[in-house]
């Protein structure tokens, strides 16, 4: 960790989600694309923070960043106080085990085991002792609602259901940052309504930094700061009257 | 006083040794045989490795076939007749299989072979010059016998037991080929373990970008693939073990040279599961190079 790092560590108080100029292209034939162009954004602990969009923003690419699955190619990012520019990849994984949740589209659970078992799965990820995570998973699923289908696997649950379980997941290893990728893509608009209702919830509740990328701009009205993203470039998206 | 092991003494320059094939064409009731006769001396160590070898001796025709000849319906008190010689065996026991060459051999005193084999023709009448010649002699020998020593010194070639299978007609061609067969499935057979778990893990690539996404290293993902890919090869070989056992003992040994031996049963599922797993090395590697950005936009 450098200087700079440690000097970051303490001013992310337990640590939101912090990027700083952060650039990141693709190569494209002979040319290359800036997925993301300087950008610069600070999600607070407790806060949630919507990003909107069209299809081949940046939003993708942004998720990918803070998420340390991509290391950007300048620029700096700081998930739960920690650095993650220039950390080598095991040490990255690590990271996104123990300080980044993920939800992801159309929940992207594991088709052969139950409810449980998809958040038990993340305590074994991180070596926890076996009993604590079975009560600490049962107590997530009673949070989202859904103690009651613990022995259910991803067919026997609702599109709703599953991203509830999702939800529930990526709060296993309580995570100081949580990345929210089009959450109601495969959900009716009220259902799609309740389930960021229920992040926007979790956000406050467990005090994480959340960052949610959708279209649905109806939706991204739930959280508490909307920001738009065009061609690579984070811009307000005005005030909330506006919205 | 104990022996180690059996030694064959073989023509080389010995006047007494002259090789002579110990096939022949025999009839029985109705029916032609194919047989190998095998003289040996009744109470010699020989007839002692023979099931029910006490019996040669007892009269001078008297003969012990080897299962494959019954299988041919042959009876102890039955006749058999060499074609040429016409010299009669009167069958007196019945040994478990031996062939000679895939033939079904026939055990006969020592005295009835050299008319069968050195009178074919004289009308089964044994010329004077043939008395006391064989084909070969088996020698049991104490341990820290220089053999070949003797054998040099009595201008003969003395061999061990397995160099004299390996001398009999075809039998290296034909071990050499199966080798080379068994040789070349535990190859084929890592290539299709390999192929099945890139399949399988390309079937996979999902479930393992979300693994990663959600922190697991890939030292993680590696070791749980190749765990479940042990317990999938420890299984499969297990049951390929007791499928092949259980066909295999359904293969008639006196008709077939087939046999089931526990020791290379266990051999050969070792060498599989190993071979499976040095193909399924392949497939594991394309684990460390799925992306975990694949778990965005991804639908479930």
């Amino acid at each position: 960790m450098t200087a700079r790092d440690v000097t970051a560590d303490t001013m992310t108080d337990r640590g939101g989600l912090r990027l700083e100029q952060v650039c990141l292209r693709y190569a494209d034939g002979d040319g290359e694309v800036v997925a993301l162009d300087d950008v610069s954004l600070t999600v607070d602990p407790g806060e949630m923070v919507a990003v909107v969009g069209a299809s081949g923003s940046g939003k993708s690419s942004l998720l990918a960043v803070a998420g340390a699955m991509r290391q950007p190619d300048s620029g700096h990012i700081y998930v739960g106080g920690t650095a993650v520019t220039g950390v080598p990849a095991k040490q990255r994984s690590t990271l996104r085990h123990d300080r980044v949740g993920f939800v992801f589209q159309g929940s992207n659970l594991l088709a052969s085991l139950t409810a449980l078992e998809q958040l038990e799965l993340v305590g074994r990820i991180g070596r926890a002792p076996r009993a604590a995570t079975r009560t600490k998973a049962l107590a997530l699923l009673e949070e989202v609602g859904l103690a009651a289908k613990a022995g259910r696997r991803p067919g026997q649950l609702s599109g709703g259901e599953r991203q509830r379980v999702g939800i529930a997941r990526a709060l296993m290893a309580d995570p100081a940052v949580l990345l929210v990728d089009e959450p109601t893509s495969a959900l009716d608009h009220q259902r799609a309504i309740d389930i960021v209702s229920l992040l926007v919830e979790e956000t406050h509740r467990h005090r994480i930094a959340t960052l949610m990328v959708t279209h649905d701009r109806s939706l991204a009205r739930l959280a508490d700061r909307v920001i738009e993203m065009r061609d690579g470039r984070l811009e307000p998206a005005g005030a909330p009257s506006e919205r | 006083m104990s022996y180690n092991e059996n030694f064959l003494v073989i023509p080389a320059k010995f006047p007494t040794f002259v090789p002579e094939d110990p096939k022949f064409h025999a009839e029985w009731d109705i029916l032609s045989l194919s047989i190998a006769l095998v003289g040996i001396e009744p109470g010699g160590f020989m007839a002692k490795g023979v099931a029910g070898g006490s019996q040669l001796g007892r009269t001078r025709t008297g003969v012990i076939v080897s299962r494959g000849v019954a299988a041919d319906g042959v009876r102890v008190g039955g006749r058999i007749t060499l074609d040429r010689s016409s010299v009669a065996l009167h069958v007196v026991g019945i040994a478990p299989t031996a062939t000679y060459g895939h033939v079904a051999l026939v055990y006969a005193p020592i005295a009835l072979w050299r008319q069968a084999t050195y009178g074919q023709v004289t009308g089964g009448v044994l010329p004077a010059s043939a008395q006391g010649l064989a084909s070969a002699a088996a020698l049991q020998v104490r341990p820290g016998i220089d053999v070949s020593a003797v054998g040099t010194h009595l201008g003969v070639d003395i061999v061990t037991k397995q160099q004299a299978y390996a001398g009999s007609p075809g039998y290296v061609a034909e071990t050499a080929t199966m080798s080379l067969i068994i040789d070349f499935l535990y190859v084929i057979a890592a290539l299709i373990v390999g192929a099945f778990f890139t399949v399988w893990t390309i079937q996979r690539k999902a479930d393992i970008g979300l693994l990663k996404a959600l922190g697991a290293s890939n030292g993680l993902v590696i070791r749980d693939a190749l765990g479940q890919v042990a317990l999938v090869m420890a299984a499969a070989t297990a049951a390929g073990a007791l499928v092949g056992s259980g066909i295999g003992s359904l293969i008639p040994g006196g008709t077939v040279p087939f046999a089931l031996q526990t020791g290379a049963i266990v051999t050969a599922a070792v060498i599989l599961a190993v071979a499976g797993l040095v193909g399924s090395l392949v497939a594991v590697r394309r684990i460390a190079a799925v992306d975990p950005i694949i778990a965005l936009g991804a639908a479930s």
